[in-house]
């Protein structure tokens, strides 16, 4: 074989292998900016969940005020809790510690409302809120889950190959879980 | 040592290892435990309806969404696949796509039931689809939950339960401009490109043959140099057919593995003959 055919057949190998690692490297560029934008919206879509919670919560009392005397506390507390909701700047971890102690009051009310209030309970606004809270509450579980879920899914591809080569080139960073309990 | 000096067991090596590799690049998906979709919109996984009555609420279901374009689909199961029930029946939800994609108009009415010897029990779940929200408030969707559906259930009418259901979900939504897409089935030119996106392997099989098609025409312009456009010009709009096909360039893999594997299956077999043509004595040697 004469050296320009070896030379040629080098040449165009080189060629091939720069166009597929070049190749590579944006399509994994393209695919960690996909994955790591639907993370970033899953993120939003617990807020928004939270929010309807949060904005359910002056018809609840209004629905209930007029019926129950004694529970008086109880929706002091779940207003005062509602107060501090606002005036939070979106931290996760504050944010999750009032929505537990919404759902520790709301469990007090409705117990309550159950056992001593037989005519507020099947009323039908109080039954329609009771589904709304409810199904607010499942949606904001999904919504964790799906965070979770996209999120794993692009630390993973941020961690195999050959993301990682690509997240050190442009400064990826893993994001972070949304944490249990 | 050029590609065709290979003997017929190295290039069936060499083929086989090219394929593999493009199926274990394409079958790297997560796998989940939902299962596919059937076809069908009810789903009586744990044979609660008769025949007759799956018939019915399937013409149901598809009248509904001629009518509306809503679509409801109706899944009974006794096998959650170690998810619990939210969640089971949310990502059976989203992974079967249930509802158009321009405006999430699907609704699942999803039954979970299991029995011993002697007591029954379920769980019953109704999943909403974004876009009817609007139509179906949560406080709506749990009144017909417990007015018209768990009402039936809890006396193992299913049937009866599913069906009035149906008609009380129906009548939320059936005169709502909101939930009717406008999303038709792709025609001519859009169809084709459908097609060829959820068939690749055919797709890229019909770019194959143009592209050795183009190649023995790039052999016919040695003779004919100034014709040599023909086939470059035939190359290039043959990938961008591929890409066109698919952005993520698998039409175009699978065309140039079959390319290659068809040239040299075909091609490379003629070529290890050792001996003249047929005439003199050469035959096969392997």
């Amino acid at each position: 074989m004469e050296v320009k055919q070896i030379a040629c057949i080098v040449i165009l190998g080189l060629v091939i292998i720069g166009a597929g690692v070049s190749a590579s490297i944006i399509l994994t560029y393209n695919d960690l900016v996909a994955t790591q934008n639907e993370a970033k919206n899953s993120w939003t879509h617990i807020q928004i969940q939270y929010e309807r919670k949060i904005e359910l919560i002056p018809q609840l009392v209004s629905a209930v005020e007029n019926y129950t005397i004694y529970e008086a506390e109880t929706l002091t507390a779940i207003t005062e809790l509602r107060t501090q909701w606002l005036t939070l700047n979106n931290s996760p971890s504050e944010q999750a510690n009032i929505s537990s102690q919404l759902n520790v009051e709301f469990n007090t009310l409705f117990v309550a409302v159950q056992e001593n209030y037989p005519t507020l309970y099947a009323s039908t606004l109080y039954q329609d809120l009771l589904d709304e809270i409810t199904g607010t509450e499942n949606r904001i579980t999904q919504a964790k889950l799906d965070y979770n879920d996209a999120v794993t899914e692009y630390n993973t591809k941020l961690g195999q190959f050959p993301g990682n080569i690509v997240a050190g080139m442009f400064g990826f960073q893993p994001m972070i879980l949304y944490a249990t309990g | 040592m050029s590609i065709t000096n290979l003997n017929r067991g190295q290039l069936k090596l060499l083929l086989a290892l090219v394929l593999t590799s493009v199926i274990i690049i394409n079958t790297a998906h997560i796998v989940s435990a939902i299962p596919n979709p059937t076809g069908y919109m009810v789903n009586d996984w744990a044979h609660l309806l008769t025949y007759d009555e799956e018939d019915d609420l399937e013409s149901a279901c598809r009248y509904i969404e001629e009518q509306t374009t809503v679509e409801v689909y109706i899944v009974t199961t006794d096998d959650l696949e170690g998810e619990e029930f939210n969640r089971y029946s949310y990502l059976l939800f989203n992974e079967w796509g249930i509802g158009k994609e321009d405006v999430n108009n699907g609704l699942l009415l999803i039954l979970y039931y299991w029995e011993n010897e002697t007591h029954y029990s379920y769980e019953f779940r109704v999943e909403i689809g974004r876009g009817l929200e609007g139509a179906i408030t949560d406080a709506e969707a749990g009144r017909i939950t417990r007015d018209n559906i768990t009402f039936w259930f809890d006396w193992a009418y299913f049937y009866d339960g599913f069906y009035e259901g149906l008609v009380e979900f129906y009548d939320e939504f059936k005169d709502d401009p909101s939930v009717v897409s406008q999303f038709r089935d792709p025609i001519g030119l859009a169809a084709f490109r459908a097609w060829g996106y959820s068939n690749p392997l055919l797709a890229g099989a019909i770019v194959a043959a143009g592209l050795i098609t183009m190649f023995y025409m790039l052999q016919f312009s040695l003779y004919r140099p100034k014709m040599i456009w023909i086939p470059l010009v035939g190359v290039a709009s043959l990938l961008l057919l591929a890409w066109w096909w698919d952005d993520s360039l698998l039409v175009l893999g699978y065309a140039i593995a079959i390319a290659i594997g068809g040239t040299i299956t075909i091609k490379g077999g003629n070529r290890v003959r050792p001996g003249g043509g047929r005439g003199e004595g050469g035959g096969f040697t392997y």
